[in-house]
This record gives C-alpha cells, sequence and structure tokens, in this order.
C-alpha cells in the first residue's frame, strides 16, 4: 500500500477483526440477494445489481479459509473500486471507523494457515485485540495479472 | 496554445479531420479518371482545403496553414485548368493530406514537424536549388541511375524501390516517347498505367515498372521492340555493382518522383485511423433526434406527475393507464436514444478505399473498391468492432483473391479486379457482403492443406459438405497463401476475423466459385446493449438466452424422453433427422443433482445455435421472452466462457446471459454423427444384456484370434475409420474427443496374427496412468460371465495372464496394463499417478494392499512419504495439491484407505480439501491425516475443526508410519465385523 492511510473500516470474520483503508471504499452495501454464478471460483459469491451495475461479489469467508456459512442479516458488503471496476466484498459485519495511528501498526507480518500471506498489509493493534490490515489489490488480483507494489 | 482556445481546437480538429476524409475519398475518385477531372469534386476539395487552411490561420497553426495553403495552390491551378491533372498530383495531394491528419492528430505539438520537404513537392520546386537545406534522411536508402545505352543516367531510383519491386517481380522498362503528338503519347501514358505504374517520365523517355513480360508488353502497348528497353536485365541483381550508378544522398530529390512505398506500418495506420474515427468520443446527432429525445423527457415528466397523483389517489384504474403510458414511452425513449448511437457503415467503409489503393499498388495488383449501401446504420459498439473483421477480409481478397494483371488477362479478366463491399438490412440483422471477383478459393487446396496440417483427415473431407470445407479457413493457424506475404497471410487473420465476429454476435459464411470470386457475407445484430431474449430457470435460478442463437423449443413428453440416445456420455436427441446433443443445465452447473427427478423435471430443451452447429440445453421451465439490457461481468468472471454477461430482470435481480458457443466448448459438445450414435448403440445393447462389470469382453483381432478383457477397465468403446489412425513418430495416435488418444495394436506385443484389413476398427479405451490409451481390435464379440476357469500355463506372455475357453473358442485374457505398459514403457515416465494403477489382470485383483492418497505439494516429502509407505507394502497414490487430490478421489475406482496431506498447498489447501471430503457421503469416515511443519496449538485446532482425525508434524517417519497402521488395523477391525 503505497498510499498513507488516514482511516481504517474494521470488520469481521469469524471472531477476527480486520481493517481495510477507508480510501479503498466507495460504500457498504446490505443488501444481500447474490445471484449465483455457477461454475465461478469458489470465492465468488455472486452478483448483485447495484443500482444498475452488474458487481462481483468475493466471498472474504471463503478467500480466507474460514469455514462456509450462511449468509446472515448482519452480513454486509464492502463495495470497492478496483482496476476501474467495482467489486464487492462480503464479510460477516462491520464494525467501526477509526483514524489510523501509525505508531500502533505492528512490524510483524499476519499470517493466516493456507492463504497468500500477500493478502495482508500488517498488523495494528487495538487496545483489546490485533487486527488484520488487507490488502484490497492482492485479494482483489485476478489470475494472470500483475500489479505493482 | 492557450487554454481558452482549447474547445474551439477541438472543433476544428473534428471538423478538419472529416473534411480530410472527404477529400481523400474524393481524390481517389480524381485518381480512376485522370484525364477528366469532375470539376464540382475538384471544386469540393478545393473548399475543403480553403477552409481548412483558414481555420488553421486562425488558431495559429503556421504548419497546418502553410500545408492547406500548398495544396490549396495546386488545386486552384487545377480547377482555374492552368494545370492539367496528372495522378502525380493526386499522389502529392494524398501525402499532403495524409500529413495534415498526421498534424491534427497532434495539433499543440504540429509545429515541431518538418513539412518543409512537402511543401516544397507540392510547389514543384526542387528541394536542392532551395535556400532551405533538405532534410536528410540518413535511412534513405540509396539512389540508382537508370538509363538505355547511350544515356545511362536517364533516371534515379531508390534502391530499396528496387528492392521490392524485385521482389514483387516487376519488370522495369524505359519506353521512348515517339513524337510530340498527344493523341498517340495519352494512349501511350494511359497504357503505360493500365500495364504498370509510371515510375518516373522526362520529355523523351518513360520509366515504368510493370509484371508483364517484355512480349506482352510489347503486345499490349503496340510498340516496336527497339522502342522498348527492358532495365531488368541490366539492374540484374542488386549486389552486381557495375551495372548501376550509385549517388549520395545530398542529390536526392532531383527528378526523383515521390514513390508511394506502402509498408506494412502504412497499412496498419490506415487501420488505425479507421479504429480512431470509429471509436470517436464524440459523436454527431441529428437535431431532429435531439428533438425527439426532449419531447420524450417531457411526456416523462408527465407521466411520472401522473403516476405520482394516481398513487396518491389510490386510484388503481389511473395507475394502470399510467403505468401503460409509462411503457408506451420508455419504448420510444429507448428506440430514440438508440437511434442517437447509430452510426452510418461508411464511417468504418471510406477507410478502405484508400487501403485498397495502397496495397494494390504494393501487390502490383489492379484493384478498384466499389462500397454500396454506406448509409445502412448500426449501434457504435459494432461499428467500433467491425473495422478489424473487414480489413482483414479486403486485405485478404486483395492479396489472396484478386490475381496479378498478368493472370487476369490470360484468363480473359478485365486487368483491374473489383472488390465490392455491400451493406444492407436484411430481416431484423444487418448484412455486409464482401465480394471479390478473382481467383476464388481452392477447396481442394484447402482440404489438401487442411489435411497436411492435422485439422481433419481424407476420411472427414470426403464426408464434408463443399460449405463446410470453405470454413476451414476460419480455424486457427490456416493460411491459403502459398506463400506468406507481409500483408496478410500469416495464418492467422481468418480465425480472427471469425472470432471477432462471434463476438459481436454476428457470423460470417463464405461462398466461392474457382476463377469467378469469392464473396464473404457478415451477419450482424443492429444493437449489442438491448437484445431480445428467453428467460429460462432450472432449479429456481434465472437465466437469459438470446434470441439470436435460438432455433427452436422443444418440449419433451414421457415417451419422447426414452427416444434420448448415448454416445459415450453425450446424450442425443433425434430431431427431424438431425442428432442434437443435450447438455442439461442443472449438470454443467452442478447444481443439485441429487434430487432424484432432477433430470426428469427438465422437459423443456433450448435447441441453440452456435455457428452451425446446433445443440439443446435442458432446462425445467420457459420464463418469459424479454428485451433485456446486456451488462458486462467483472473480471473476476471473465474466465467464465459459459456467459457472456448479465443482465436485471424485473424484480431487480441480477440474471446471467448464457454464451450458447461458451457452453458448447465447456459441455465439450461436438457434432454426432449416425455412425458414432450405432456403435453406441451396438455396445449399449451388449451391455445391458449383462449388465453386471464383473464380466469379459470377448474381442476379435483377427479371424480365429479372440481375446478377452475385463469389461471393469473398459471406459468406452468406439468406433472409428481405420483411416483416421496416424503414426507420430513411433507412436500411433487418433484424434478424439479434441486431443490426441495414443493407441496400442495387440500384435505388436503379442504374438499374434494382425489385425484383419477392414475400413473401420474399434477403440477399447481405458484409463491408464490417468490418461487415456487404446486397443485396437477389429471386432467386438460379446459379453460373457468370467471365466471359471483359466489356463494360466499355456498362452503366458506379457501382456496375457491366461486363457479361457468361452463358447468353445480359446480366449486369450488380456492384461491390457502390463501390454501397453510393455509396449510402450515411457508411459511410466513422469507420470504423478503411476503407482495408483493397481495393474489389472484378466482376472479380478485379490490382493489386500492398502492404498493411501498423499496430498503433498513438495516432491521431496512426496519421494520420503512413498518410500515409507512402500515399505509397509502399500499402495501409493500420489497429488501435488488438495484439487489434485479431489479430481483423483472423486475419480478413482481404487478404494483409498488413508489420505495423508499437507496443509499449505497451492490451488486448494489441506483444510478445505478436508472439508470438501467431509461434506461427500462417500469420504465422511475416510482416515485423514495432517502433516504439517506448523504444530501451534490452533493449527491443531483448525485441522481438527475442518475434520482431520490426527494432526502430525511431518517427517517424523515413526510416527506417520504408527498412525497410518493404525488406521489400517482398525479398518481391517471394521470390515471383518461389517
Amino acid at each position: 500500500m503505497s498510499q498513507e492511510i488516514t482511516e481504517l473500516a474494521l470488520f469481521r470474520i469469524g471472531s477476527d477483526a480486520y481493517g481495510i483503508d477507508i480510501d479503498h471504499i466507495q460504500e457498504i452495501d446490505r443488501s444481500l440477494s447474490f445471484t449465483k454464478v455457477f461454475n465461478a471460483d469458489k470465492s465468488i459469491k455472486g452478483v448483485i445489481n447495484l443500482r444498475g451495475q452488474i458487481v462481483t461479489i468475493i466471498d472474504l469467508r471463503q478467500k480466507f479459509a474460514y469455514q462456509e456459512k450462511p449468509v446472515d442479516p448482519l452480513n454486509r458488503i464492502i463495495i470497492v473500486k478496483f482496476n476501474n471496476e467495482v467489486v464487492g466484498l462480503l464479510v460477516d459485519a462491520m464494525e467501526d471507523i477509526i483514524a489510523y495511528d501509525p505508531s500502533k501498526r505492528d512490524s510483524r507480518s499476519a499470517k493466516r494457515e493456507g492463504i497468500d500471506q500477500d493478502f495482508f498489509a500488517g498488523i495494528y493493534k487495538l487496545d483489546k485485540e490485533l487486527v488484520i490490515i488487507i490488502d484490497v489489490e492482492r485479494v482483489l488480483k485476478t489470475d494472470g495479472e500483475l500489479i505493482n507494489g | 496554445m492557450e487554454k481558452r482556445n482549447d474547445g474551439r481546437l477541438k472543433l476544428y480538429v473534428e471538423d478538419a479531420g472529416e473534411q480530410l476524409n472527404d477529400v481523400e475519398r474524393q481524390l481517389l475518385e480524381l485518381e480512376s479518371d485522370v484525364d477528366a477531372p469532375d470539376k464540382d469534386v475538384l471544386n469540393d476539395i478545393f473548399r475543403c482545403m480553403h477552409t481548412i487552411k483558414g481555420g488553421g490561420d486562425f488558431l495559429g497553426l503556421t504548419n497546418i496553414t502553410k500545408l492547406a495553403h500548398a495544396a490549396e495552390d495546386i488545386l486552384e491551378q487545377l480547377r482555374s485548368e492552368s494545370r492539367m491533372l496528372s495522378k502525380l498530383d493526386v499522389e502529392r495531394l494524398l501525402a499532403a493530406v495524409d500529413e495534415l491528419k498526421r498534424l491534427l492528430a497532434d495539433p499543440e505539438g504540429s509545429e515541431d514537424f518538418d513539412i518543409s520537404a512537402l511543401v516544397l513537392s507540392l510547389r514543384d520546386e526542387d528541394a536542392s536549388q532551395h535556400t532551405e537545406p533538405a532534410k536528410v534522411d540518413l535511412n534513405a536508402g540509396r539512389n540508382i541511375k537508370l538509363g538505355i545505352p547511350g544515356t545511362p543516367d536517364l533516371f534515379q531510383v531508390e534502391t530499396d524501390h528496387l528492392e521490392t519491386w524485385q521482389q514483387s517481380e516487376f519488370n522495369l522498362f524505359i519506353v521512348e516517347r515517339t513524337a510530340s503528338d498527344n493523341e498517340i503519347e495519352r494512349e501511350l501514358l494511359s497504357g503505360v498505367e493500365e500495364v504498370g505504374y509510371l515510375v518516373e517520365s522526362d520529355d523523351k523517355h518513360i520509366l515504368f515498372r510493370t509484371v508483364l513480360s517484355r512480349t506482352l508488353t510489347l503486345k499490349y502497348l503496340e510498340l516496336s521492340p527497339s522502342k522498348l528497353y527492358g532495365l531488368r536485365d541490366q539492374v540484374g541483381d542488386l549486389s552486381e555493382s557495375a551495372t548501376f550508378h550509385p549517388v549520395g544522398d545530398q542529390q536526392l530529390g532531383k527528378r526523383s518522383v515521390h514513390q508511394p512505398k506502402p509498408s506494412e506500418s502504412e497499412i496498419e495506420s490506415v487501420k488505425k485511423i479507421t479504429n480512431e474515427t470509429a471509436n470517436a468520443s464524440s459523436i454527431r446527432v441529428n437535431v431532429s433526434v435531439l428533438d425527439d429525445l426532449m419531447n420524450l423527457a417531457g411526456e416523462l415528466v408527465l407521466t411520472r406527475n401522473q403516476l405520482n397523483q394516481s398513487v396518491t389517489n389510490g386510484d388503481s384504474q389511473a395507475i394502470n393507464m399510467a403505468a401503460q403510458r409509462l411503457d408506451t414511452v420508455t419504448s420510444e425513449l429507448q428506440e430514440s436514444i438508440m437511434s442517437t448511437r447509430m452510426q452510418p457503415v461508411s464511417v468504418v467503409l471510406d477507410h478502405f478505399h484508400r487501403m485498397t489503393r495502397d496495397m494494390s499498388r504494393k501487390m502490383g495488383k489492379h484493384v478498384r473498391l466499389v462500397t454500396k449501401g454506406e448509409d445502412v446504420e448500426l449501434d457504435k459498439s459494432i461499428i467500433e468492432n467491425i473495422g478489424d473483421p473487414l480489413t482483414h477480409l479486403v486485405r485478404n481478397a486483395i492479396d489472396h483473391g484478386i490475381e496479378t494483371v498478368a493472370r487476369r488477362l490470360e484468363q480473359g479478366k478485365d486487368a483491374e479486379g473489383t472488390i465490392t463491399i455491400y451493406a444492407r438490412h436484411e430481416a431484423g440483422h444487418v448484412i455486409i457482403e464482401v465480394v471479390d471477383d478473382g481467383a476464388g478459393i481452392s477447396s481442394e487446396k484447402l482440404t489438401a492443406k487442411a489435411i497436411e496440417r492435422g485439422f481433419i483427415d481424407q476420411q472427414t473431407a470426403d464426408q464434408m459438405s463443399e460449405r463446410d470445407l470453405l470454413r476451414l479457413i476460419f480455424l486457427p493457424g490456416f493460411s491459403t497463401a502459398e506463400h506468406l506475404t507481409d500483408i496478410s497471410g500469416r495464418g492467422v487473420g481468418m480465425d480472427v476475423v471469425f472470432t471477432n465476429l462471434q463476438r459481436l454476435g454476428g457470423s460470417v459464411d463464405v461462398d466461392t466459385v474457382i476463377g469467378k470470386g469469392t464473396k464473404f457475407r457478415i451477419k450482424l445484430p443492429l444493437t449489442l446493449t438491448i437484445v431480445p431474449s428467453l428467460l429460462v430457470s432450472t432449479q429456481g435460478e434465472s437465466f437469459a438466452i438470446p434470441q439470436v442463437n435460438l432455433v427452436e423449443l422443444v418440449r419433451l413428453s414421457g415417451d419422447q424422453k426414452n427416444r434420448i440416445e448415448f454416445v459415450g456420455d453425450t446424450a442425443i436427441l433425434r430431431r427431424r433427422g438431425q442428432l442434437l446433443p443435450i447438455v442439461w443445465l442443472h449438470a454443467l452447473f452442478g447444481m443439485d443433482t441429487s434430487a432424484a427427478d432432477a433430470e426428469r423435471r427438465c422437459d423443456n430443451i433450448v435447441v441453440v445455435a452456435s455457428g452451425d452447429f446446433h445443440y439443446g440445453i435442458a432446462v425445467e421451465e420457459l420464463t418469459d421472452s424479454e428485451e433485456i439490457v446486456v451488462k458486462p461481468l467483472g473480471a473476476h468472471l471473465r474466465s467464465c466462457r459459459e456467459y457472456a454477461g448479465a443482465t436485471i430482470l424485473g424484480d431487480g435481480k441480477a440474471a446471467l446471459i448464457l454464451d450458447v458457443t461458451g457452453i458448447a466448448d465447456v459441455a465439450k459438445l461436438a457434432e454426432v454423427t449416425e455412425a458414432e450414435l450405432e456403435v453406441a448403440d451396438h455396445v449399449d445393447r451388449l451391455l445391458k444384456k449383462n449388465g453386471d462389470e464383473e464380466k469379459l469382453l470377448v474381442l476379435e483381432n483377427a479371424e480365429d484370434a479372440y481375446f478377452a478383457v475385463q469389461l471393469a477397465y473398459v471406459n468406452r468403446i468406439e468406433r472409428v475409420p481405420t483411416s483416421s489412425l496416424q503414426l507420430v513418430g513411433n507412436k500411433e495416435v487418433i484424434k478424439y474427443r479434441g486431443g490426441v488418444l495414443q493407441v496400442f495394436r495387440l500384435e505388436a506385443g503379442l504374438n499374434v496374427s494382425p489385425i484383419a484389413e477392414t475400413s473401420s476398427i474399434f477403440l477399447i479405451i481405458f484409463h491408464m496412468m490417468g490418461r487415456e490409451v487404446g486397443l485396437v481390435v477389429s471386432n467386438i464379440i460379446d459379453v460373457v460371465d468370467a471365466a471359471s476357469e483359466v489356463d494360466r500355463n499355456t498362452f503366458l506372455q506379457t501382456g496375457v495372464s491366461g486363457s479361457t475357453l468361452i463358447n468353445d473358442r480359446i480366449c486369450l485374457l488380456l492384461d491390457t496394463f502390463a501390454l501397453v505398459k510393455h509396449l510402450d514403457p515411457s508411459l511410466n515416465a513422469d507420470d504423478p499417478v503411476q503407482k495408483n494403477q493397481n495393474p489389472a489382470s484378466g482376472l479380478p485383483a485379490t490382493s489386500a494392499r492398502k492404498t493411501v492418497l498423499v496430498v503433498e505439494d513438495s516432491v521431496f516429502f512426496q519421494d520420503r512419504l512413498s518410500e515409507l509407505l512402500q515399505e509397509m507394502d502399500s499402495e501409493v497414490l500420489l497429488a501435488e495439491d488438495g484439487q489434485a487430490g479431489w479430481e483423483m478421489l472423486d475419480a478413482c475406482k481404487t478404494p483409498v484407505d488413508v489420505v495423508l496431506m499437507d496443509v499449505e498447498m497451492p490451488r486448494m489447501n489441506g483444510l478445505e480439501l478436508t472439508r470438501r471430503m467431509r461434506s461427500d457421503a462417500r469420504f465422511q469416515t475416510l482416515p485423514i491425516v495432517m502433516l504439517t511443519s506448523l504444530a501451534k496449538e490452533s493449527d491443531i485446532e483448525s485441522g481438527k475443526a475442518a475434520g482431520a482425525n490426527d494432526y502430525l508434524v511431518k517427517m517424523d517417519p515413526e510416527m506417520v508410519k504408527q498412525t497410518v497402521l493404525k488406521h489400517f488395523s482398525a479398518q481391517s477391525e471394521a470390515r471383518f465385523v461389517a
């Protein structure tokens, strides 16, 4: 992540807290009627109609190797802009938006068994727990596509 | 340029660009009849140049003004008839147009261009005499003096040109001008232009090039032999320096004519311009259309008010009326907006005139381009995308279609070839035909080439219709030109045409008559963004199928369902003599097939066409027929070829649009012939007779040479023509289901009589080492119960496990796996699953060895674990990641006793694989041992949560061994109890 983060949006998958640079976020959507795309990658939850635009929804639960869980009303879709396209990230719940304090960034790198370590940009320390900051570009990168930095 | 001029500048550039396109077209028109130029056309061109000059001056674009001014000067002289129009003039003016286009492309930087040489040439001035030094082009070739005996330096030509001409097999001639008689002069000049190209001339001599031989040229020009000097002999090989006289660059320009040298890059640039114009960021809209739109917008507002009011009043009748009105207004609005996007095909077609001229010159051919129906309108999105395919077709027509002048004359055709591009409306589609009157495409040559390249075999070719044969040129990597040229014929092209058009929802057909010409017929939809579609659904999921792909709808009633036949795994529906492969949507999409009646509920077959190939998609329900708005799918779904896009349904939900071509590919559907069906039926009957897999399939190879194989190991049986077998290296193969199948003959490995000579053979197809192999036999005799008495001594050899008596015949029991291994030991090498097949003997395997599946991405650990497990005398299956492991489990007939897996693996990791296995009834109790270098408490937790029985730190061999043994014994007990 080249640009300085100013605020982090916190969300939750399972019991873990994650953070995403708020500059990436276009909006948070709560419509959860997905149209399933058969034969697509399993990390793709489906597509939705976002005001006339077809938006692909990536299931972060699947992407980050959590166990599958049925959609519940707390689930949210984080709509982000990626490569001139609008993509949605399905998360278990949205939590908070916090001001980013660079001194609270942990030098350790985040790891999770079974998934690409590049998905994570780092760890951020909160009073009670650690937040994993995700690297949106790497999470959304499609096969055969190289990204810089 | 100051900022505030931006808007004005943009307008000027757009406007001048359009004018230049007109000028270009008109110049080409003039060129076709230089002797009697149309005055109106000249006036038009003059006016355009004048406008461009004026605008440039106003905006302070000096270079553009200068150039336009110079061009205007020539035009003024032509207009006032103080100058006779010559081909050279047209050439110069065209050069000016090209340069102006270049300048206009970058008006801000236009002052940096050096246009002095061009301006001078327009002013008929000699560059070397001018005070401004002529630009020395270091890349320019040297000049060569050409002459006739006595006067050796009549003309100068650049070596580059000479080389190009020589390559194109041009002959160079100098002809002496006879008299000052204008009539004869003109005849001679026009004659020269007919047989070739005027290179240069002075008052006594004319230098020209032609593809005709000396004799033919003399005949054509009606000259006496003494007047015509053949220069080709004199120039000879360019490396012979004695025959010509090079001069320095400084003298370049002296009487050397600006020679057009259309290169690939120039043609590319024409193409680029085509695209640029088509992709213009702004388009012109007729004011009346805008007025319409305004009116409709007004009506829309009124309707909304009406609707609001009636909703407030709760007046349902009024609401209904308002809704109806809304419907009408919306349709009209849609239509009007669509019409603003409609553009005439001329936007694209106009550029082909210039391209044709430049290309045909380069090729030394005479080609005239005629365009008809330029006013036919197509949606902007289509216009933007037909440039490329059309360019390919026109190029091909010039390059391969139209013959050389000499050839055409020999055949009594006009020296000039004609290419016609004809656009018209037809039944809701736009048809664009590209017709040439050239040589036509020889289907024999095509066939020969297709066979040579391995696209088809002779037998298939014999069965193919003329039309199908012609369609071969659309295959990737196909080119009909005997020599590749730099213009087309690089073996790409036609397939690009095909795929591009298909992407646009169009199609292309070809029709040809040898010696008469070729016709390409392109069919395009009017628009791409709103398409009438059929909505279908299966298991509650809706999909749209574009109406253009629909052929018919078939409803299967009860007894018709039994009429579905099978070839291999493909279901076939017989429909009016046609055999339609059927794909079940729920099966294709891996929906819930467990529902017993999933298939039965799908009694609606949507017959669709992917090009010429028809097949059926079986769905549960046909919901509606609707005009849908096509929306693109995101980058993450681009690899899903089953979909052409998405749309939004009336209820606001997104629905996917099916791509019938993609589905045919994904489902690996192919046309099925009667013969295939017949064999399938035959085998089917045999199998039905004895449905059990504990059977033997009895085969015949030669008369009285009978064999038997375990039916359980047979994947499929096919009948193929003997001629379709090919030798590649030392292997015999056959093209099969889009791939290559290696086949083996019994007589190659066994001491038996060779196969009987017949026109077709049977292939017994097995799975072996993770791939399919075929065994060639001449006939299938029967399916019988497994033999009770087997003689294991008399006929024993590699590949034969024994012999038995079946119906009083001696049958050799084949051990196909041993036989194939023996015949091609290389099948063993580098195969990750080599150890997985328990070599099938003619008799069921009785071994009680345990089988362990090792899913591990590191080769090192693969080897260690294999060693370890083999020490324990168990069979080892290897998979390099979770995905491969799953596929193996899913497909493998051999039961697996224990699975050892790594956690971190590409594609599918251990946790995912475990979850997947646990959610499948077949593998719910299969012991899973996870091996990893990470052994934190939380990792073990998540492993066990996923469903693993044990979690071990990798490479603790003793521990691994113990654990595996533990599961082995537990299983034996379980079996025992069972």
